[in-house]
């Protein structure tokens, strides 16, 4: 079925195109918002990623193999990292202060975010730690990985990881803290 | 209690997880569907390259394989009557509009090139493209105008200080983004001179657009390339002798002078300078003695000590630019021998017996010396600021300073080729 769609979507056919687009529409989206800093971004990201992903369905088609879906979110993700990329000086205004751990844990089973709110607690942590995080955490890559991908070694990609997740476990603690004296 | 890693992760993994959003599907189906083959700009450019209608074209290797670098330098044709002036305004296009058939068309076409200027944008990022200033054109797409909402901020400010090469007519924070002419740009960040890659164009600001000059003419974009600078540093360089034992002193010597850039493009530029270059130290040493039989014989031996040689050095280099803060240079440079600067002496030995008279030091004695000489010039430029750069570099000649015919001492020649090493700060003034 799937195989049979992208045939015709490489032949160019508007209707089986736009069906595909709308099957992944959805996910991919998600996919993109988390590594976007903004809503406008990530639909810069997808777009673009639509774009490579309609151009390339013929490569695809020759390798064979492997998932479609995770094919397209590997797509979305390099395009992600090419925007992040492009915005050389934002990268370079990321913060590379080593602050000492908060010492606090927080648990998070008292609490469920909305998933607006996950996106808004990853637009606000750096853009390094947040590409690492969504790579690492959520998209399954290895350190070495991510290594390659965004030109850093290794300990600065874990270095990332950890301030990342810092910084995401800090604002969760605040969050809980505003919900406890709410609900007081 | 919870460890905060793994649970983090896993609280936004379980977040994330089976979550769809379909916020804005069709609005970016729209997009995405302008840059599908059916649109694809690059057989359309490919095209007009090959009908001869476009001067000038670059397709860039953008992410997006719509996006596209377009130069357009010259076209002859008038504009087709069809099209009606807008008037003053600006006009808002989409994306779709912008990279279709009928645009690329009336702009090979129209005789109007303001609006002609590069842009390097990628379909499925523009949103909007405004353009400036009333054209042909505009008149027709105008009435299709999207009404794109207007975001901005700010990254790189423009170079104020020259002519554009091209109008401007795709923003990028705040910026008007002008790859005109071999794909150049003039937009510099915080730290000086920016190149400008292919880009992302998201929202256009009409209101800054309109408050652009109007674009150069040829002979303006071509002035843009330009920069002249003031060249202000020392030389610390080994003079030469044609004593065999006696070496010339490594001395510092004044540098200054002007260079002026031609830009090719951010990274290739060449430099032609035009310093006073002085070269001390030197111990060249010359004499002529002169018999005369009056009354008694007198012989009288004039020493000259070549000290120091002026220099009018015009060297030419070609630059590259790492990147916004390091360049390399090299290059050739000519020496035109101005003047010298000399210590004479005259020695007298007569039956009255030997006497030494020192004449001071003089200027003008140039016999045995060229006038010309050549060599290699190799460099490294830091751009501290905007306007500021100190560089370093070494200057080797490659023929002889001293003439075989000069008169030497002791029989010895030798070649006297110049070595030295410059620091200097350039000035740019334009």
């Amino acid at each position: 079925m799937q195989s049979d769609l992208i045939k015709r979507c490489i032949r160019n056919n508007r209707k089986a195109q736009k069906e595909l687009y709308e099957m992944l529409y959805g996910h991919m989206l998600v996919v993109c918002r988390r590594y976007a800093r903004n809503e406008d971004d990530a639909f810069e990201i997808l777009n673009t990623g639509f774009l490579k992903m309609f151009r390339n369905l013929k490569k695809y088609q020759s390798m064979g193999k492997g998932s479609f879906e995770g094919w397209v979110k590997r797509i979305m993700i390099n395009s992600a990292l090419d925007h992040l990329r492009s915005q050389k000086s934002y990268l370079e205004r990321m913060n590379f202060d080593y602050e000492a751990e908060t010492g606090q844990e927080t648990n998070m089973g008292l609490y469920n975010l909305e998933v607006e709110e996950l996106y808004r607690m990853l637009e606000d942590i750096t853009p390094m730690s947040r590409t690492v995080f969504n790579l690492y955490a959520l998209d399954g890559y290895s350190h070495k990985e991510i290594a390659e991908k965004l030109g850093i070694s290794v300990g600065t990609s874990k270095w990332h990881l950890y301030i990342g997740r810092q910084q995401l476990q800090e604002q969760l603690r605040q969050k809980v803290a505003y919900r406890a004296v709410a609900n007081a | 209690m919870l460890e905060p890693g793994s649970d983090i992760d896993k609280h936004f993994k379980d977040g994330f997880e089976g979550q769809g959003d379909l916020r804005g599907l069709e609005a970016n189906w729209e997009v995405v569907q302008a840059g599908l083959p059916k649109a694809v700009l690059g057989s359309v450019l490919l095209g007009k390259l090959i009908h001869g209608k476009i001067a000038g074209v670059s397709l860039s290797t953008l992410s997006v394989v719509t996006a596209v670098t377009l130069t357009v330098f010259s076209t002859s044709e008038t504009p087709p009557d069809i099209y009606e002036p807008l008037g003053n305004g600006n006009a808002e296009l989409s994306a779709a509009q912008v990279f279709s058939d009928e645009y690329f068309e009336a702009q090979a076409q129209a005789e109007t090139r303001n609006w002609l200027a590069t842009s390097s944008v990628a379909v499925s990022d523009v949103q909007a493209i405004v353009l400036p200033t009333e054209t042909p054109v505009q008149a027709t797409l105008a009435s299709r105008a999207s009404k794109t909402p207007i975001r901005i901020n700010h990254r790189f400010r423009l170079l104020q200080s020259k002519p554009f090469v091209g109008l401007p007519n795709v923003y990028r924070d705040d910026c008007p983004i002008m790859p005109l002419g071999w794909n150049y740009s003039f937009l510099e960040d915080e730290n000086g001179f920016a190149e400008v890659p292919p880009h992302v164009v998201r929202q256009i600001d009409s209101a800054v657009l309109a408050s652009m000059p109007p674009a150069p003419n040829f002979k303006n974009r071509l002035l843009a390339r330009w920069e002249v600078s003031f060249i202000g540093g020392a030389t610390w360089g080994k003079g030469f002798s044609n004593l065999s034992t006696e070496e010339g002193n490594w001395e510092l010597s004044p540098l200054i002078g002007v260079g002026l850039d031609y830009n090719i493009n951010t990274r290739l530029g060449i430099i032609g300078e035009v310093h006073y270059l002085r070269r001390n130290g030197n111990r060249l040493r010359t004499s002529t003695t002169e018999e005369q039989f009056f009354l008694r014989r007198e012989e009288v031996t004039r020493q000259v000590t070549i000290q120091s040689l002026e220099y009018l050095h015009l060297p030419i280099s070609a630059r590259y630019r790492l990147n916004n803060l390091h360049s390399f240079t090299g290059g050739m440079f000519t020496s035109i021998l101005l003047n010298t600067s000399s210590e004479r002496l005259d020695v007298v030995e007569s039956n009255d017996g030997y006497q030494e008279a020192n004449l001071g030091s003089k200027k003008g004695y140039m016999h045995g010396l060229n006038r010309v000489s050549l060599g290699l010039t190799l460099g490294y430029e830091l751009q501290a600021s905007r306007r500021v750069a100190f560089g370093a570099r070494m200057n080797q000649g490659l023929n002889d300073l001293t003439q075989e015919s000069m008169s030497l001492e002791n029989g010895v020649n030798s070649t006297d080729l110049q070595r030295d090493y410059q620091v200097y700060v350039r000035l740019k003034l334009y």
